[in-house]
């Protein structure tokens, strides 16, 4: 395509293939301390927070190298510095490296033979300890650098669920994956991607329920990413999408970790970013932006309500605009006789035609919504009633804009709310703005018309594999009827089969035959209780066995 | 990557196209609620109106102001020599354009309606912004006076009658039908169509009694009492009737339904006899002279009473209705049903005043009103 | 990438044809019905669909002795290089003028109800543009199209098909069993054209991946099509009566423009034009698409992709050089007489030419 091509036409000349840094060559580390040490000062430069301890008894024995950012200095000097001292004190020499790996009282210590690997880790945080005629160097964890709390996450509240939001870090947010799924076959892949930042990726799956294709291809879109540097899990959204030019999400992103968790259940893969509050979750569907885990706390027929009024929201949302234009500009005669009077009456004084009348207000409110995610958080009060109340009321009143104009805008606003992801949400909205005009041009025609347009694009959409809007297309039936009904856990026996999982059965029916005295003695431990529900949602964790058909 | 064009082309495409050929605001076109069809002053002349709302007066009033006493309306009126002169004329007339997609009624005058109602009709109908449900009226006096008149509760001629025809009870006074069902009763010639009478009535308008035609023009009226006759053959519902009880009393009954069943039979030597049954229902809201409770005997006079009472109006309906070659019923429908051979053959007006009718009235006491 | 699923499935399949037929037939028929049987003139459609039978059989009979080939492959096979060459060359004609007919004919829906003084150039541009869209993605995201709008669409329909019998008058229909078979057999070759886009299956088919499932199958959408069809035209006579139908041009239009529900709603017509206007799309998209298929494969060439952009100012042209309603009538009623060899006849025949000579797989019916 040819605007892909300009963008994308690589660089000639010197600047030629520059992303990677100007990286070491592989180079062994050697038997003295010192040169060592010279050397890696002379490839890292000597940054501000580089620490380097030196041991020495009778010359130089060892000598430890940290970021002072990035590692616990107090950890470091209880953990290591001390014993070292201790037995320097007490021997008087003779370190070598299996006596130090001893001494140091942590649970986890990598070698390192070159320089490159010792670079890579004290830049991701590790201290290093060099060892005098010692070939390898030693690197130990005591990850020092400020993380947040577990906070509620902040796009995506629920009133019904778990009140868990991921963190920047990325262990953190994995061990808050695993404290829901405790499966063996939960398959956790380490990558880094990002030639600069290193950004460590992992993702998650589980082996013998996600579709092994899926898990193929998103390894091979990862492997193919060069990058300087990944800051945000949405750069590796964009990165790994089907298609690239379009404005729906194609991947999945969430701050919850529960959503992560029913996902991989699901038989889908997530991705988590360090430093990256947003997981993502591939393959997905249209449908998954209108589901929260609200919708399972609560009994089904709410759940099934609160999906209606989502799908609900999200269609006045991007219809409303342009049908209202639609009706009051080309074809009045489709509307009620009291209303026609209604609305004509209001915009008799108003001076502009109603396309720019209604885009001047939509406009102003799209404004006011960027306005307010900036103000200052006491500011943003007096702004919502400022803008909305004041600034409407007057429009009103001066006859700029019609009262009608006005509740139909801030029923727009308020409506798209309703779509349970930002990204999806903020794709309808240009949508809207699409519908809007073509409604403007052709009324009900061009409104229709361009609605069917963007749901053929929709349909044109894949995310890795799995149409945009199965299970509506592709019919899927039993799908079908979840995506509009919220289906009760009883009767929910299947996996999504849009995903296509290995093991497609995920509920079943427990045998109670066998127990002796389901009250008496053998009640079940807490143990066994937890592996019980493990059973229920998880059924069949061993690896090798197959899903039974309950039925 | 080609279909990314596409898109692409598609997009801009539906957005740039943009004539907007068709866009004209709500508040700027002039909406039109009713039209009146009359003869113009010259021969071969046609005079056309109607009312149009007044922009911004139709918002919930603010108490106390001009707004809420000021007529909502204007009413104008043209001639043209045939209805696409008039129509010209109209336009002319107005400030912004004229809308008829929110056209709610047609009002037809008495002399014109003996002439011929299937050519303007015809027009109307084939006007794709005029709404196909708007009723069609008849007026014997000057409609633009009548149009022009403000009413006392100040709606607008239009939202009256759509007001008016909400209500089911008033459908047996005067039997309304729409323009595309009076169409169809013209194209179909298994009926006539009839057409409700509006006359100015005490600041308000009177909707009672109904026209009839023979074909395509009318033929004579009947008054509210011989409609609500008309009503039980129709098989409306929920209507009103009074039957005289002896010198001074009457039985008053309400909700009226009634069902008709039409039977046409043919004698060997051609002779046509419709058997007509009329079952009734209703409520017995009023008895004078009054009872406290009704038993078995009176159930079974007033029963009497009723049916003998019905059936008499419903046989001189009748004549009236064979002495003006008018249908209004679809008796000819039922014979087309029974034997199309001779449907096809024959010119139903010819036939339709030679008939005979066999009428037969049955009447139930649904309910009693609250009392016992 | 992953590997694409090329082809489409049982629902897919079901889902295109139903909406394409419903798209093509479902507008005029009443009228057509109703002017050459009269009152019972749904008797008609059940005709109609009888003859589509067969043509479903010749369907699947073909795409089963030549898989994975459309007609415009298998024609020289059957016929030899020169004839199939010109045969083919027909069936894209005849696919092409039936897209450029019901263009047309559908323009006048919009201009006359809905874009009062819009150009006919651009409100022929619009639709076609728009349905060229999915034409150019191709057969698998057309239907899905067809597939998403289903549930909503149907839900609207059978709605607004209730709804809509305000008025019906049972005395219209009647009588029931009467009137002369003759009529009443050549009236339904005439409602025949209902089935027109059956024509498309003979390109699409080979695109099926369940094949052993496909009389079934475009069976069971075309009995959902027929349903529709019976319940509109007995619906839309019973309120117009027989002559009443022949009033208007647009009858299904008018029959829902007349429904209301008074306060709310002020015409049933507008959801009516919405879903259908979705159908035709699904039909408009699937001629295109068929014929730029056919172009390509005519021609030898692997990307109809192309094709889809050369032919929308061939059709554009063809579209607006009709000059006026009447000769479109004219065009039409032609055009619904030599379908019938093109659509039903001529693949019947095929499949006995391909049966006798043996061409094709042998282990065919």
């Amino acid at each position: 395509m040819f605007f892909q091509k300009i963008f994308t036409k690589p660089q000639t000349g010197a600047n030629r293939g520059r992303i990677r840094p100007q990286t070491t060559e592989q180079r062994e580390i050697t038997a003295d301390i010192e040169a060592n040490l010279q050397f890696l000062i002379k490839e890292i430069g000597e940054p501000a927070d580089l620490v380097i301890h030196r041991f020495e008894k009778d010359g130089p024995v060892a000598a430890l190298m940290y970021l002072d950012s990035l590692a616990d200095g107090s950890l470091l000097g209880s953990h290591i510095s001390r014993p070292i001292n201790e037995f320097l004190m007490k021997n008087g020499g003779g370190l070598d490296l299996k006596n130090t790996e001893r001494l140091l009282t942590t649970a986890k210590i990598y070698n390192y033979r070159d320089f490159s690997a010792v670079i890579a880790s004290v830049l991701s945080g590790q201290a290093v300890l060099f060892l005098q005629q010692q070939k390898t160097a030693l690197g130990v964890a005591f990850p020092g650098f400020p993380r947040r709390a577990v906070k509620e996450p902040s796009t995506e509240k629920v009133t019904r669920g778990s009140r868990e939001g991921f963190t920047d870090v990325l262990t953190d947010n994995l061990g808050m994956i695993r404290r829901w799924i405790k499966d063996p076959n939960l398959a956790v892949t380490k990558l880094a991607i990002g030639e600069r930042t290193q950004t460590e990726i992992n993702l998650l799956y589980l082996k013998d329920v996600a579709n092994s294709d899926v898990v193929k291809e998103l390894k091979t879109r990862l492997a193919k990413i060069e990058i300087d540097g990944i800051i945000d899990s949405g750069y590796l959204s964009e990165l790994i999408a089907d298609q690239k030019l379009t404005f729906f999400p194609l991947v999945q992103d969430t701050e919850r970790p529960d959503k992560v968790a029913a996902a991989v259940l699901e038989g889908r893969v997530a991705i988590l970013v360090d430093k990256s509050p947003f997981a993502l979750i591939v393959p997905v569907t249209s449908d998954e932006f209108y589901q929260t885990p609200a919708d399972f706390g609560y009994n089904y027929w709410v759940g099934s309500f609160l999906r209606f009024i989502r799908a609900l929201g999200t269609f006045i949302a991007v219809t409303l605009p342009g049908l209202y234009l639609a009706m009051i500009s080309v074809n009045p005669e489709l509307l009620p006789p009291g209303l026609v009077g209604v609305v004509s009456s209001a915009r008799v004084q108003v001076p502009f035609p109603a396309v720019f009348e209604v885009l001047l207000t939509m406009v102003v409110f799209e404004i006011f919504r960027e306005a307010i995610i900036r103000a200052p958080g006491n500011i943003s009060l007096i702004f919502g009633i400022a803008g909305g109340a004041l600034i409407g009321f007057c429009g009103i009143q001066a006859a700029l804009v019609s009262a009608v104009t006005v509740i139909v805008v801030v029923i727009t606003s308020l409506a798209s709310f309703a779509t349970a992801n930002t990204g999806k949400e903020q794709a309808w909205r240009l949508v809207r703005f699409f519908v809007f005009f073509a409604a403007a041009c052709f009324g009900v025609l061009g409104f229709v018309l361009a609605g069917l347009t963007v749901l053929t694009h929709m349909n044109s959409l894949k995310s890795f594999g799995v149409s945009y809007l199965e299970p509506w297309a592709p019919p899927q039936s039993l799908d079908m009827a979840d995506s509009f009904f919220r289906i009760p856990w009883w009767a929910h026996s299947r996996r999504p089969s849009s995903y296509r999982p290995q093991q497609t059965d995920r509920t079943g029916h427990k045998d109670l035959t066998g127990l002796k005295d389901l009250t008496g003695k053998d009640e079940p431990t807490d143990q066994d209780d937890l592996t019980g529900q493990d059973d229920l949602t998880g059924k069949n964790n061993l690896p090798g066995q197959e899903g039974e058909d309950p039925g | 990557m080609g279909r990314k064009v596409m898109s692409l082309v598609v997009f801009i495409s539906l957005v740039f196209l943009s004539g907007c050929w068709d866009v004209e605001e709500i508040n700027r076109r002039a909406k039109m609620d009713a039209l009146f069809i009359d003869l113009g002053e010259n021969p071969g002349e046609l005079r056309i109106g109607g009312s149009f709302p007044m922009p911004g007066s139709l918002l919930p009033p603010i108490t106390g102001t001009e707004q809420q006493f000021a007529k909502r309306h204007y009413v104008l009126g043209v001639s043209g020599r045939g209805m696409v002169d008039a129509w010209a004329k109209l336009q002319a007339n107005v400030a912004r354009n004229v809308f008829y997609g929110q056209l709610r009624t047609l009002i037809l005058t008495e002399r014109l309606a003996r002439r011929n109602i299937n050519d303007l009709l015809d027009f109307i109908g084939r006007i794709p912004s005029v709404p196909p449900d708007i009723t069609v009226l008849m007026t014997k006096s000057d409609p633009e006076a009548l149009l022009d008149m403000k009413n006392r509760a100040n709606f607008s001629p239009g939202d009256y009658i759509e007001l008016f025809y909400q209500s089911v009870y008033k459908h047996t006074q005067n039997l309304p039908l729409t323009l595309w069902q009076v169409n169809a009763r013209l194209d179909n010639r298994t009926s006539d169509p009839h057409l409700p009478i509006i006359t100015p009535s005490q600041g308000m308008y009177q909707i009672a009694g109904t026209t009839l035609f023979s074909g395509n023009r009318m033929a004579g009226e009947l008054d509210m009492h011989e409609t609500q006759t008309l009503a039980l053959l129709t098989g409306s519902s929920s209507g009103y009737l009074a039957v005289p009880r002896g010198k001074d009393g009457v039985v008053g009954l309400g909700e009226v339904g009634a069902k008709t069943t039409i039977r046409p039979v043919k004698d060997r030597a051609g002779k046509i006899t419709f058997f007509v049954t009329t079952r009734i229902t209703g409520v017995v809201w009023e008895t004078i002279p009054r009872k406290m409770e009704l038993r078995p005997p009176d159930r079974r006079r007033i029963e009497a009473l009723v049916e003998e009472f019905t059936k008499r109006r419903i046989i001189k309906l009748l004549a009236k209705l064979r002495q003006l070659n008018s249908d209004p019923v679809g008796f000819g429908e039922k014979f087309r049903i029974k034997y199309p051979a001779i449907w096809e053959q024959n010119q139903w007006y010819d036939i339709f005043p030679t008939v005979d009718f066999k009428v037969r009235t049955q009447f139930t006491i649904h309910r009693t009103g609250i009392f016992r | 990438m992953l590997p694409e699923k090329t082809g489409i499935g049982s629902g897919l399949l079901f889902m295109f044809v139903l909406s394409s037929l419903f798209g093509f037939g479902i507008m005029f028929a009443p009228q057509v019905a109703a002017e050459s049987i009269g009152g019972n003139g749904y008797w008609g459609v059940v005709v109609a669909f009888l003859f589509s039978l067969p043509v479903i059989a010749a369907v699947v009979g073909l795409g089963k002795r030549f898989p994975g080939k459309s007609i415009i492959a298998y024609l020289p096979q059957v016929y030899g290089k020169g004839f199939g060459k010109i045969f083919g060359l027909i069936f894209l004609l005849f696919l092409l003028i039936s897209g450029v007919l019901f263009l047309r004919d559908i323009t006048g829906i919009f201009a006359s109800f809905f874009l009062f003084r819009s150009p006919l150039w651009a409100i022929v541009s619009i639709i076609l543009l728009a349905a060229a869209y999915p034409a150019y993605l191709g057969i698998e995201v057309i239907s899905r199209q067809a597939s998403f709008l289903f549930t909503a669409v149907y839900l609207i329909i059978t709605i607004i098909l209730l709804m809509s019998l305000q008025h019906f008058q049972p005395d219209h229909i009647r009588p029931v069993l009467a009137g002369n078979p003759f009529i009443v057999a050549s009236g339904g070759v005439r409602l025949f054209y209902c089935y027109f886009p059956m024509a498309m299956l003979f390109m699409v088919y080979q695109y099926y991946t369940e094949p052993e499932k496909g009389w079934k199958i475009i069976n069971r959408a075309g009995l959902v099509f027929f349903v529709y069809l019976f319940l509109f035209v007995i619906e839309t006579i019973g309120v117009y009566g027989a002559k009443g139908v022949l009033r208007y041009s647009f009858p299904v239009l008018e029959l829902t423009r007349k429904t209301t529900i008074p306060y709310v709603l002020q015409t049933f017509g507008l959801y009516f034009s919405f879903v259908w206007l979705s159908q035709i799309y699904i039909t408009l998209a699937g001629l295109l698409y068929t014929t730029a298929q056919g172009c390509a494969e005519w021609f030898g060439i692997l990307n109809y992709k192309r094709f889809v952009l050369l032919l929308l100012p061939v059709i554009l042209f063809l579209a607006l050089s009709i000059p006026g309603a009447i000769d479109l009538h004219g065009f039409i009623k032609a055009f619904q007489t030599i379908g019938i060899w093109v659509i039903a006849v001529f693949p019947l025949i095929t499949w006995a030419v391909a049966w006798l000579f043996q061409r094709g797989e042998q282990n065919g019916p």
